[in-house]
């Protein structure tokens, strides 16, 4: 485990220092901040001025060079936008992505799994049927209409819940709900799927041999069998949604998170802050996959996670 | 054609009877007869073999006995016998996996490979035993030792990918073996082993049917299988049982031309023949059966009768030579064995 870990962390500082090397050229490369930042009649002057104090007039190696020395002290510089520490403004967003994303999981991961093993029992019932059809429907749908059209219902018509913005626990149940139907099909499926893998694998056939109860095989034999998959899924799709899967519906919620804070950075051409953001959301997939990794052996003991 | 089964083996106690099984798969192409008029009987300690190539329905009722038959298929006829008793489906749960257990193929894929292998022995027992936790736990470690595993404690603790083939399906017989069964459906027990293996998990089965006293129900394709262990045999060809008799007389004199192709292709380790005879042509799919006799167009005996007409199972003396018909002792579907 130790072993594990240890090369765990080794490849998560390979994959974080490809990543933000990555947004560091790029930014740099397609984009003027300096320009954007100022107004229209500024002077060449002022140009000037203004890329020596945000130190962008030195040689790119020298940037590249004094950016890296300042992220291992994990000193990303100032947000142009908002004059604080870059990686303060992002680690002050994050709480509010990791409540969200973590909701929708729980909701995902409640309405969906039981109901893919339902479906599973039944292949070919109305159930299963409804459910493969339902799911397509949720993967297809685009969240920013899901998200309009719940906000519609809920909050326009019905006027049960707010539109948009953050605040008490009422304020996360659309976007969480948004967030977790377009999941919850894939994981439901995933679930369906594996499910009936298992069902059909022969020791399912031994413990009915052996008189064993309906129930008690289900959820003692095959679900921790069926989990390996689903545990995979569920992490990568919360993964997926801490490190920009949620822009969308940040957005459309107008929610605090760092997905609706990575498109305000790139509004404000603030590659600063978008550096600090690329760094955490990397940290979160590498330390979302890692405890994965940690679950499957915890299920599983022939994976070997060394 | 089953009425009274006690006649024939009235030296035996009749344990557990199946009477006129029949049970049908719905496939893309119609419905399969997977299984007709089966009957079979097993009295307490016997081994009764069950013979047929795949495809046959050798496994099929046994399945049908430990309702394992598949959501496609389903039993349209038969009658179990349980101690002289009939029992309906609600009484054969009970039996099942205590009275009446199960030994599978493939020993490796029997077991849930995420739980520990002492756990699938426990829940046996504590579920028909009513046995508790640790109660359980010490019962378990001696089945181990019964089966021969050695260092039963620590392999308790182990998971199934932790064993080799021959020692899982130890393990497998050690739990069909807990609950303290009367009957023991093996299918094809040794088929997916090792063929060193394969003898000692045979020789492991008959010495504790002597220690025990259980009924062995052993299905194979292999007659190589049953031919020192069985005492009784029933010849499956095409979902039905064509020959019937004790295993020795089946072995010296067999009638139907099927049972004497399936010896004859047969290695036997004694005589030292010259050439296998292979059964010429496949078997039959079970959707277009013809009317006659199933094996009527491999057989090289078949006259007209068999294709029109089917033989039904009738009994004959125990061998050619002799005249003396005990009933029920030895049975043969065919038109030319009398």
């Amino acid at each position: 485990m130790i072993r594990f870990l240890a090369w765990r962390l080794l490849s998560g500082v390979v994959v974080m220092t490809l990543v933000t090397a990555t947004v560091f050229f790029v930014t740099r490369m397609l984009t003027d901040p300096v320009r954007i930042m100022l107004p229209l009649s500024a002077s060449q002057e002022d140009y000037d001025r203004l890329e020596a104090s945000l130190g962008l007039d030195q040689h790119l190696v020298t940037q590249f060079w004094e950016f890296i020395s300042g992220a291992v002290r994990l000193d990303f510089g100032e947000s142009f936008w908002q004059g604080v520490p870059a990686l303060e403004v992002v680690i002050g967003r994050l709480p509010s992505t990791f409540q969200l994303v973590s909701a929708s999981m729980v909701v995902a991961v409640v309405l969906f799994v039981p109901l893919g093993m339902a479906a599973s029992l039944k292949p070919g019932g109305w159930l299963d049927r409804i459910l493969v059809s339902a799911s397509l429907f949720g993967l297809s749908m685009p969240q920013f209409w899901l998200g309009s059209m719940l906000i519609f219902v809920f909050s326009v018509k019905l006027g049960w819940l707010p539109t948009s913005g953050s605040g008490g626990p009422e304020h996360l149940v659309l976007p969480a709900f948004t967030l977790a139907l377009t999941s919850g099909g894939r994981i439901a499926q995933i679930t369906r799927s594996s499910m009936l893998d298992q069902l059909n694998r022969p020791y399912v056939t031994t413990l009915r041999a052996k008189g064993m109860g309906r129930s008690y095989v289900l959820f003692r034999h095959v679900l921790r069998n069926a989990l390996l998959p689903i545990v995979t899924l569920i992490a990568y799709e919360s993964a997926f949604a801490m490190a920009g899967y949620a822009v969308i519906v940040e957005t459309v919620f107008a929610w605090p998170g760092i997905g609706r804070l990575a498109v305000q950075a790139v509004t404000q051409r603030d590659i600063v802050l978008l550096q600090a953001l690329v760094f955490v959301a990397a940290l979160v997939v590498v330390v979302v996959n890692t405890i994965a990794d940690v679950i499957y052996k915890m299920i599983d003991p022939r994976v070997n996670i060394s | 054609m089953t009425e009274g089964f006690d006649s024939g083996q009235a030296d035996h106690q009749i344990l557990l009877s199946v009477a006129d099984l029949a049970v049908d798969f719905d496939t893309e192409s119609g419905i399969v007869h997977a299984v007709q008029d089966v009957s079979w009987s097993i009295g307490a300690g016997e081994t009764l073999g069950v013979v047929g190539e795949s495809g046959s329905g050798k496994s099929v009722t046994a399945a049908a006995l430990m309702d394992l038959i598949p959501i496609t298929g389903r039993v349209v006829n038969g009658t179990f016998i349980w101690h002289g008793d009939r029992v309906g489906s609600a009484e054969l749960a009970r039996l099942r996996g205590s009275k009446i257990t199960m030994v599978f193929q493939d020993p490796m894929n029997a077991l849930n490979p995420l739980v520990h292998v002492g756990r699938q022995i426990t829940e046996v027992l504590v579920k028909h035993v009513n046995l508790s936790r640790s109660a359980a736990r010490r019962r378990a470690h001696e089945l181990l030792e019964l089966v021969g595993i050695p260092d039963p404690s620590r392999r308790m603790r182990q998971y199934p990918f932790e064993f080799s083939g021959g020692m899982a399906q130890r393990v497998v017989i050690a739990m069909a073996l807990a609950a303290q069964p009367e009957v023991l459906i093996a299918d094809e027990p040794t088929t997916a082993l090792d063929v060193t293996i394969q003898a000692q998990i045979l020789d492991l089965m008959s010495e504790l049917q002597k220690e025990l006293g259980i009924a062995i129900v052993l299905i194979t394709h292999d007659l190589g299988v049953v031919a020192g262990v069985a005492d009784h045999l029933a010849v499956m060809y095409a979902g039905r049982v064509i020959e019937r008799g004790r295993s020795a007389d089946v072995f010296a004199n067999p009638y139907h031309p099927y049972t004497r192709g399936l010896l004859a292709s047969t290695p036997h380790p004694r005589d030292v023949i010259d050439r296998l005879v292979p059964i010429k042509g496949n078997p039959p799919v079970v959707t277009e059966l013809s009317p006659g006799c199933a094996f009527a167009d491999r057989c090289p005996e078949a006259h007209d009768r068999c294709r029109v007409e089917r033989p039904p199972m009738s009994a004959v003396p125990s061998h050619p030579a002799s005249e003396t018909v005990v009933l029920r002792d030895r049975e043969v579907a065919c038109w030319n064995a009398f």
